[in-house]
C-alpha cells in the first residue's frame, strides 16, 4: 500500500477516535473547562427555591 | 418624604423601607436602615437609574424602587431648601447607631464552644467568602497561583474554584466561593455560596472583606458569627483605606469580635503570608470563644423564648446553632421555616414564632427583618465608632469619571465611541501582525508543497491542516487585542457604569442593567456570559437574558468577520464591525421584548447594583487576561480546528474517482500535446491546464462524500443566495464559529501550485458560469448568519446546564438557526428586487 495513504488512514483513524470520545463526553461528561472545574456545580433541584 | 424625591448632591436620612419580598431584604442588608445617611449622587443619562451614596460605597436604584424608601432631610439640607425643621432628627449622630451603641457597651456575651475536630491535621480546607468585588478571587488567585477571572463589577465568580498551595508544611486546599452580601439567598450563586457553607463545613474561613466599604461589608461578618463559624477576616484593599486617610484599629476591632483580621491588599499579594498563619492557628485551636451579636432586650427575649421553644426538637442534626435557627426563624428565613415544617409539633413552633412577630413589632414599630438587620448594622456601628477614624483625603477620580461617563449628554456617545474604538483597533492594529502570520502559513504551506511527493498526506497537511489551521491561526491578534479592551472595560470598572446607562434601555425590553453585563461579556464568549446570569435574581429576567447572549457577538466569530470585511469591504471595515455587533444587541433587544410578551410574562425584578470605585487596571492583570486567552484559543487549534479541518478534508477528498481523474489526465496531455506541436501559445496552454485543474477540483469536491452533504442542503440555502461550500461551512461551524473558517480554507482550496491567503481565494471564487460566489447581497446574508444562529454547541450545553433543561437548549439552537435563516433570506430577497 501507498506509505501516504497507510498514514493518512492511520490520523483517519485517530482522528475518528478523538471525535467519537468528544461526541461521548458530550453526552455523558460535564464540560468544566469554561470555570476552573470542581464538584460543587450541581445544585440539585429540589434544593433551588421556586423563584431563582 | 420619599428617597425619589431627593436631589443630586442631597443628603437625607433613612425613616423606613417599605415594600416587601427579596427587594427588601436585599436593600436592607445593603445597608438601607432606618437612620443611615444617604446622599443622591447622579442621574443615568436617561433619568433613570439614580445613583446613591451610603456606607461609603455607591449603589443604583430605579426611581420606581427609591420610591419604597422614605427618608427626612438632614437639617441642614433642610435649611438650604427652606424646609421647615421641626422633627428632623439630629445631623451629628444617627438614632440607630445611638441606641446600637448603648446596646454594644452592655457588652459582648461569649459562648464557650468546643473546636472542631480534625481528621487530617496537615490539610486545611479553607473556604474565601465575603461582599461581591471585595477580592476574593485576586487572594485566591496569589495564593493558589490559579488563574482565575477577575473583574472590578459584582458577580464575576459564579462557581467555587478549587485551588491548593503548601505554606509551612500545611496543605491548603482554596475555595473560591461566589461573593454573597449575606446567607439569605436570592441568587443562584449566593444560594450555591451558602449550601456550600453549611454542608462542606470547611475548616476555615477567610471573609473578605473590602475595606473601602467596611461597614457593609461587616455585615456579612454578623452573619458568620452567629453562624460560629472558624474565621479569619482579610481585611483587603487595605490599601484604599489608607490612601483615603483613615486609619482603623483593626486589633482593637478585632479584640472585640474576638475574630483575627489580617489586613491584605490582594492585587500584590501583601498580607497573604500573615493570613495563612492565622488560619493555621485558627485550624489549631482546640477551643474558641464566638461573639454573639447582641440583639437588644427586644429581640433577645424572643430569641430566647424560642430557643427553649427548639431545645426538644431535633434542630442540632442540622449542622447550625440553634440559636442562629432562631434568628433566621424569627427573620421568616425560607429554608429554615421550611425545615421547620417537617418536624413534629411544628404548628406548636410557628404560633409561638409568629408571636413573638407581633411582639417585636408592636414594642419595636418595625418588622423583625428591620429589627435584626439594624441591630447588624448597629452592631457594626459601634464598633467602628471605636476603632474607625474619619476621611481626610476624599477620592474624587470616581466622581469625576462617572460626571463625564454617565453624563446625559455624553454617556451613550462615550460608550458608542468606546465600541468603534475597540473595533477599529481589532482590525486595523490587529491587520499588520495578522500580515505577518498569513505570510508564515503561505511559506509554511509552500514549503510543503514543493518538497513533498504527490499523494493523500501532502493534500492532507497542504489543502487539510495549513489550509484549515492556518486559516484560523491568522487572527490571533485581532482576538488578543478585543481581549486587552475587554478586560480594561472589566477591571477598570466601566462594566458596570455601562450596565448603569444602559438600564433604562434595558427597562424598556423588560430587563434591567445587570443584564447588560453578561450581554458585554458575551463579547467576549457566550458560555462564561451564560454562566454570569447566575447574578440575576428573578428566573424569568435570567432566562431572557440566557437565550439573547447568542445573539452577542462572540470573539470566535470575529475571524469570520474580519476576513470577508478584509476581503470585500476593506474601506469601511470597523464601521461594518460595529454595524454587526450593533445588529446583534438590536435582535436581542427585540428576542428580549418578544419572549417577555409572550414565554416570560412574570414581573421583572427591581434593579439594585453596587457601582464599583474605578480602578486602574494592573499590567500584569491585562497581560495575563490576555495570555490566558491566546493560550486557549492555541489551544483550540490544536483541539477542535484541527480534528475539524481533518475530518472536512477527509470527507472532501473521498471517494476518490479513477475514471475521473484519468479522464482530466487525458485532457491535460492533449493540452502538453498542442502546446509541444506549438498549437497553441504558452498562456494558451496555461489558461487551459487551470483551467482543467478548476473543473477538475470543482468535479470531485461535488461528488465528494461534503459535496454530497451541501448538495442535499442546497434547496434550503439556496434561496439565501448559499453555495454548497457556504451551506457545508455553516454545517461544520456549529460546533465552534472558527470552524466556518477552517472549512472554508479546506473547501476553497484555491491554487494548487501557490499556497495563497483564504482571502484572495474567496475574492477568486467564482460560479461555472464566472460570476462571482461572493456577490455584496450573499456577503451580507451570510455575516448576518453567522451573527445570529446559534455560536457553538458548548453555549448550548451552557444552557443546559444554567436552565437545568435540554428543552430551553433546543429551543436556543432551533430559534436563533431559524431567525438566521429567516433574516438572511430577506436580505437575498428583497436585496435581489432593489440592486
Amino acid at each position: 500500500m501507498d506509505i501516504q495513504l497507510f498514514i493518512v488512514i492511520l490520523i483517519g483513524l485517530v482522528t475518528g477516535i478523538i471525535l467519537l470520545r468528544q461526541v461521548w463526553h458530550f453526552f455523558t461528561r460535564k464540560d468544566n473547562s469554561y470555570c476552573g472545574g470542581c464538584n460543587m456545580c450541581e445544585l440539585p433541584k429540589k434544593d433551588i427555591p421556586s423563584n431563582l | 418624604m420619599r428617597l425619589s424625591e431627593l436631589q443630586t448632591g442631597q443628603k437625607a436620612y433613612i425613616t423606613k423601607v417599605n415594600g416587601s419580598g427579596a427587594f427588601r431584604k436585599r436593600i436592607l442588608e445593603m445597608g438601607f436602615v432606618r437612620g443611615e445617611e444617604v446622599k443622591s449622587v447622579l442621574n443615568a443619562p436617561l433619568k433613570d437609574p439614580i445613583k446613591y451614596e451610603i456606607m461609603e460605597y455607591e449603589v443604583s436604584l430605579r426611581r420606581s424602587e427609591a420610591v419604597m424608601v422614605e427618608i427626612a432631610m438632614l437639617a441642614e439640607e433642610a435649611r438650604k431648601n427652606g424646609m421647615y425643621t421641626d422633627d428632623l432628627p439630629a445631623t451629628d449622630d444617627s438614632p440607630l447607631s445611638a441606641l446600637a451603641d448603648n446596646e454594644n457597651r452592655g457588652g459582648l456575651r461569649r459562648r464557650h464552644r468546643a473546636g472542631y475536630h480534625h481528621t487530617n491535621e496537615k490539610n486545611i480546607k479553607v473556604a474565601l467568602l465575603g461582599n461581591p468585588n471585595s477580592g476574593k478571587t485576586s487572594i485566591f488567585n496569589l495564593a493558589s497561583g490559579a488563574h482565575e477571572r477577575v473583574g472590578n463589577y459584582s458577580g464575576v465568580t459564579v462557581n467555587a474554584k478549587e485551588g491548593t498551595l503548601k505554606h509551612n508544611g500545611y496543605t491548603f486546599t482554596l475555595v473560591d466561593l461566589p461573593g454573597t452580601y449575606s446567607l439569605s439567598a436570592y441568587t443562584p450563586e449566593e444560594l450555591y455560596a451558602r449550601k456550600y457553607m453549611l454542608e462542606e463545613k470547611p475548616d476555615v474561613i477567610v471573609n473578605v472583606v473590602s475595606a473601602s466599604a467596611l461597614e457593609r461589608n461587616l455585615y456579612l461578618t454578623t452573619e458568620l458569627l452567629d453562624l460560629q463559624v472558624p474565621m479569619v477576616i482579610a481585611l483587603n484593599m487595605y490599601d484604599e483605606l489608607q490612601e483615603s486617610g483613615r486609619t482603623f484599629d483593626h486589633a482593637k476591632f478585632s479584640t472585640l469580635i474576638n475574630t483575627p483580621i489580617v489586613p491584605t491588599v490582594g492585587k500584590r499579594g501583601e498580607g497573604i503570608p500573615e493570613l495563612l498563619e492565622k488560619v493555621i492557628a485558627v485550624y489549631l485551636a482546640k477551643e474558641r470563644e464566638p461573639v454573639q451579636i447582641p440583639y437588644g432586650r427586644v429581640l433577645e427575649k424572643s430569641i430566647t423564648i424560642m430557643e427553649r421553644e427548639l431545645m426538644q426538637r431535633e434542630v442540632e442534626n442540622w449542622q447550625m446553632p440553634l440559636r442562629y435557627v432562631c434568628v433566621k426563624l424569627l427573620e421568616g428565613d425560607k429554608e429554615v421555616e421550611g425545615r421547620i415544617h417537617v418536624l413534629p409539633g411544628h404548628e406548636q413552633i410557628f404560633v409561638r414564632r409568629d408571636k413573638e412577630r407581633t411582639y417585636i413589632e408592636k414594642l419595636l414599630r418595625e418588622d423583625p427583618e428591620s429589627a435584626f438587620t439594624n441591630a447588624r448594622y448597629g452592631f457594626i456601628a459601634g464598633g467602628l465608632k471605636e476603632t474607625l477614624t474619619e476621611k481626610i483625603h476624599f477620592a474624587e477620580k470616581t466622581k469625576l469619571l462617572d460626571s463625564i461617563v454617565t453624563n446625559k449628554y455624553l454617556g451613550f456617545p462615550l460608550f458608542f465611541l468606546f465600541l468603534w474604538i475597540m473595533f477599529e483597533a481589532t482590525f486595523r492594529l490587529g491587520n499588520y501582525p495578522m500580515e505577518w502570520i498569513e505570510w508564515l502559513v503561505a511559506a509554511l504551506g509552500n514549503l510543503i508543497r514543493n518538497n513533498m511527493a504527490e499523494g493523500p498526506l501532502k493534500a492532507l497537511i497542504v489543502d487539510g491542516i495549513v489550509g484549515g489551521v492556518g486559516g484560523v491561526i491568522v487572527f490571533l491578534p485581532n482576538i488578543v487585542i478585543l481581549y486587552l479592551f475587554i478586560a480594561f472595560m472589566e477591571d477598570s470598572g466601566y462594566m458596570a457604569r455601562a450596565a448603569f446607562i444602559m438600564d433604562k434601555l434595558m427597562h424598556k425590553i423588560g430587563l434591567h442593567g445587570k443584564s447588560f453585563i453578561p450581554l458585554i461579556m458575551g463579547f467576549g464568549c457566550n458560555v462564561p456570559a451564560i454562566m454570569a446570569t447566575r447574578t440575576i435574581e428573578s428566573r424569568s429576567s435570567r432566562m431572557i437574558t440566557m437565550l439573547i447572549v447568542p445573539f452577542m457577538s462572540c470573539s470566535a466569530r470575529l475571524p469570520v468577520y474580519i476576513l470577508f470585511v478584509g476581503a470585500f469591504f476593506p474601506a469601511r471595515a470597523s464601521l461594518v464591525l460595529l454595524g454587526l455587533y450593533a445588529f446583534g444587541i438590536l435582535i436581542a433587544a427585540l428576542t428580549a421584548r418578544l419572549f417577555r410578551r409572550t414565554l416570560f410574562r412574570e414581573e421583572e425584578t427591581p434593579f439594585v447594583m453596587e457601582l464599583p470605585p474605578y480602578r486602574m487596571p494592573t499590567l500584569k492583570a491585562i497581560v495575563t487576561h490576555m495570555w490566558d486567552r491566546s493560550r486557549q484559543y492555541l489551544q483550540k487549534m490544536g483541539g477542535p480546528i484541527l480534528v475539524a479541518s481533518i475530518v472536512i478534508w477527509f470527507l472532501g477528498y473521498f471517494p476518490q474517482d479513477r475514471q475521473r481523474d484519468a479522464a482530466f489526465k487525458t485532457a491535460s496531455a492533449q493540452v502538453e500535446s498542442q502546446f509541444s506541436q506549438n498549437e497553441i501559445s504558452h498562456s494558451e496552454r496555461n489558461i487551459q491546464l487551470a483551467d482543467i485543474a478548476h473543473a477538475r477540483n470543482t468535479a470531485h469536491q461535488e461528488n465528494s462524500y461534503i459535496g454530497r452533504i451541501g448538495k442535499f442542503m442546497v434547496p434550503v440555502m439556496r434561496p439565501l443566495g448559499f453555495d454548497w461550500k457556504i451551506s457545508v461551512s455553516l454545517l461544520s461551524g456549529m460546533a465552534a464559529k472558527e470552524i466556518v473558517i477552517s472549512t472554508m480554507g479546506v473547501l476553497y482550496a484555491g491554487d494548487s501550485e501557490d499556497q495563497q491567503s483564504l482571502q484572495t481565494r474567496l475574492q477568486a471564487e467564482t460560479y461555472p458560469d464566472g460570476s462571482p460566489v461572493f456577490t455584496p447581497l450573499v456577503i451580507t446574508g451570510f455575516l448576518l448568519f453567522v451573527l445570529i444562529y446559534f455560536p457553538c454547541i458548548a453555549t448550548i450545553a451552557a444552557i443546559k446546564e444554567e436552565s437545568h433543561s435540554w428543552k430551553w437548549a433546543l429551543f436556543s439552537v432551533f430559534y436563533s438557526t431559524g431567525l438566521a435563516w429567516l433574516i438572511a433570506l430577506v436580505v437575498h430577497q428583497v436585496g435581489s428586487l432593489l440592486v
